[in-house]
């Protein structure tokens, strides 16, 4: 145990603000703090990072602390700590939510001492979600960043602000709900005494479960999880809810809270349920290509609005993340960990600038603008390299997640492989596309009226500090991978080959 | 063979179009020379690279690339001596000497009008891809997307989900509208149910 505990301090610092905020803080000096309280997550994430190689570990875990929060009862407890996966996700939120939080201290938001409090409490969920070696808190954090998502969406949001927060609320909920009793219903069969997952996987070892209980739990988590990070056709909550969301909060949502259900399934079902996972792998593939990248790349191609593309973007690429959950290897699954992170970074960039775009032609619709290069050229830079990398292009963090999938799909499933390969062409379309229709081209009669009320001016520093952010990382990892691979790499073969070596209690019996 | 006198030749041509003869526009009267840093000397260190790149010295050896075309030479019949080289610059005079042939007379791009049949079959060549691409791209390509983007609007996001979303309020509102409060309202409810029931089970549906 250490004296000084840095994933705490990740989680609790944004809360104890928010809390102090809550309490009637003054806003000027809240203002000031926020700046502390969201910079200290992304700190601590480096620190982690740093200091991981030489970490001692448990079962795969380095940095383990333990809190007693009166449910020990119960078999829960505040078991906080990081694996190889969850290192890099860890990481990536703390600078996600820098760049979100910076993003929204310099937002000309209404009620901004709420707003900024709501967003605090987001992140200190989000460092959380990945710190928590307990399932329950694992859960519950979950659950704390979302509830915010909700509130602001609901107040703080755009066009169809009411029903995208009902909807998205109506979703999420389900989709966790189901996750949630697939988990409990793997502590229950584990038999095991606590909530904690390196017991849990231990118990799952020790006695293995049955095939029959690995099936259903499994399609719960990937029924559940999948909601949550918007499987085809369970995903129609997400464009919507992105499109109406203030940036920070489609930053923070789409690039960081939506990774819960993924590294659930990376972290929890593939290793704890390789039967089960077996056996759905085939449809969670299919639904994923066909539906995710497919359809839904066709139906972004036919997107109007900026912010309503980005969302669905988002939703296309969640479908290499399924196809590479799907293919049940060490390579799938460290291909779906790299994505997520570069997924996160891409997309908050892409939402943090598609509303800086929007501060400057007052509107999202595609067709009414044109031109703004002249006027931003630095804004253009930034978002014709957050496409590239959204694309997929070498040079940036996204090409190694794909490429990953790709390489371990190619195993499984050759002919979804070749789809998928054709969604990266379609992704180049819709995402260049979309480049040459805000900044190039004339200029629409629309955009010259919105100029001549207010003339554009290029990206200020305020909003220039956490694009650099998330772009700077995306470079990082697109030509130093190694930085996280290592850590990814050595948990996923630490925890997965134990794993799938173990049948089904019940293959022996069925084979007498 | 053909294609590096080709080469020769469209290159030429643009120089000789390009830097020479009378103005052909009233914006190309007044090109002038860029700047030193900003373009000159991009130009110059582009032109030394270009020229010293491709030199070679004895027996094939580069002066930036040492023996890394060692392989590609030793592929070439007759590549010892000057043979090679007297071909290249063959080539480079032959395009050349034919473009500054073709256009020294005309101050426009002659093909059209000294061999229009060549310049329509050319024309034809390069268009028809484009026009090929272009109806892909705007009647299948994106009519597909926006049948699908359809699909997904009116059908998924519209009749599945909110139409059930629909249904269930609709039946909210309805059983909402039974809870009048009246006593009498229940007690007549009460006995619709009673003769229902009666009369299900004499055997009457």
């Amino acid at each position: 145990m250490q004296n000084f505990d840095i994933l705490l301090l990740a989680i609790l610092s944004p809360l104890a603000l928010a809390l102090a905020m809550a309490l009637g803080l003054p806003s000027g000096l809240a203002k000031k703090l926020a700046y502390v309280a969201f910079a200290l997550p992304a700190l601590a994430g480096i620190c982690v990072w740093y200091r991981f190689g030489d970490a001692v570990t448990v079962g795969s875990y380095a940095f383990l602390t333990s809190y007693d929060t009166g449910l020990s009862g119960l078999g829960i407890t505040l078991k906080l700590g990081l694996n190889g996966i969850s290192l890099p996700l860890f990481v990536m939120a703390g600078v996600v939510g820098l760049a979100a939080g910076l993003y929204a201290l310099q937002s000309a938001a209404e009620r901004m001492n709420t707003y900024i409090m709501l967003l605090l409490i987001m992140q200190g969920g989000l460092m959380g979600v990945f710190a928590s070696v307990d399932v329950f808190f694992f859960y519950f954090f979950h659950e704390l960043a979302l509830i915010p998502t909700f509130i602001m969406v609901g107040i703080w949001g755009g066009r169809d602000r009411n029903y995208a927060a009902m909807k998205m609320t109506i979703y999420l909920t389900v989709g966790a709900m189901l996750s949630l009793i697939g988990l409990i219903a793997l502590y229950y069969k584990s038999g095991a005494e606590s909530f904690d997952l390196i017991t849990l996987r231990q118990a799952v070892l020790d006695q293995g479960l049955t095939a029959v209980a690995q099936n259903n739990i499994f399609a719960l988590l990937m029924f559940g999880f999948g909601i949550l990070v918007s499987l085809w056709p369970l995903h129609t909550w997400a464009p919507l809810g992105y499109g109406a969301a203030p940036s920070s909060v489609a930053m923070l949502h789409a690039g960081v809270l939506k990774k819960f259900g993924l590294y659930g399934l990376i972290q929890i079902a593939l290793p704890m349920l390789p039967a089960g996972a077996a056996h759905w792998a085939v449809i969670l593939a299919t639904l994923a290509v066909v539906g995710n990248v497919l359809v839904i790349g066709f139906v972004t191609m036919a997107q109007r609005d900026l912010k309503q593309l980005v969302g669905y973007s988002s939703v296309m690429h969640m479908g290499y993340a399924f196809l590479g959950v799907a293919c049940l290897s060490i390579v799938g699954a460290g291909g779906v960990v790299f994505m997520m992170v570069a997924h996160g970074l891409s997309v908050a960039l892409l939402f943090l600038l598609s509303t800086s775009i929007y501060h400057r032609t007052q509107t999202f619709d595609l067709d009414e603008m044109g031109g703004l290069v002249k006027h931003a050229p630095v804004l253009s830079a930034f978002f014709v390299a957050g496409t590239l990398a959204s694309i997929g292009l070498p040079g940036f963090a996204n090409f190694w997640g794909e490429l990953t999938i790709f390489v371990a799909a190619w195993q499984v499933f050759p002919t979804l492989t070749v789809i998928s390969i054709a969604g990266v062409v379609i992704s180049a379309i819709y995402g260049l596309r979309a480049a040459a229709k805000v900044f190039f081209g004339p200029q629409t009669e629309a955009f010259d009226k919105v100029l001549a009320e207010k003339p554009a001016v290029d990206l200020t520093w305020a909003e220039k500090l956490p694009a650099l952010l998330l772009l700077a990382a995306l470079l990082g990892l697109g030509f130093w991978p190694k930085a996280i691979t290592t850590s990814i790499d050595a948990s996923l073969s630490e925890i997965y080959p134990m794993a799938m070596s173990i049948p089904p209690t019940d293959a022996e019996m069925a084979s007498k | 063979m053909f294609t590096a006198v080709l080469t020769s030749f469209y290159m030429f041509r643009m120089w000789r179009i390009t830097f020479f003869g009378a103005p052909r526009t009233e914006a190309a009267s007044h090109a002038h020379e860029g700047g030193f840093v900003t373009m000159q000397l991009p130009l110059i260190a582009l032109a030394v690279l270009a020229i010293v790149g491709g030199y070679t010295g004895h027996e094939g050896e580069g002066l930036i690339y040492g023996h890394a075309f060692a392989g590609v030479w030793s592929q070439i019949p007759h590549a010892e001596g000057l043979s090679v080289y007297l071909m290249s610059l063959a080539i480079l005079g032959v395009g050349a000497g034919l473009a500054f042939a073709f256009y020294k007379p005309s101050a426009s791009d002659a093909l059209q009008t000294k061999i229009p049949g060549a310049f329509a079959g050319l024309t034809l060549v390069k268009e028809f891809p484009d026009k090929l691409y272009n109806y892909y791209v705007a009647k299948v390509q994106d009519r597909f997307a926006m049948l699908l983007n359809f699909l997904e609007q009116i059908l998924l996001s519209g009749l599945i989900i909110r139409g059930t979303a629909g249904f269930i309020g609709l039946f909210g509102l309805g059983a909402r509208a039974l809870h009048v409060g009246s006593l009498h309202a229940y007690v007549y409810w009460f006995l619709l149910g009673a003769v229902l029931l009666w009369g299900f089970a004499g055997g009457l549906f």
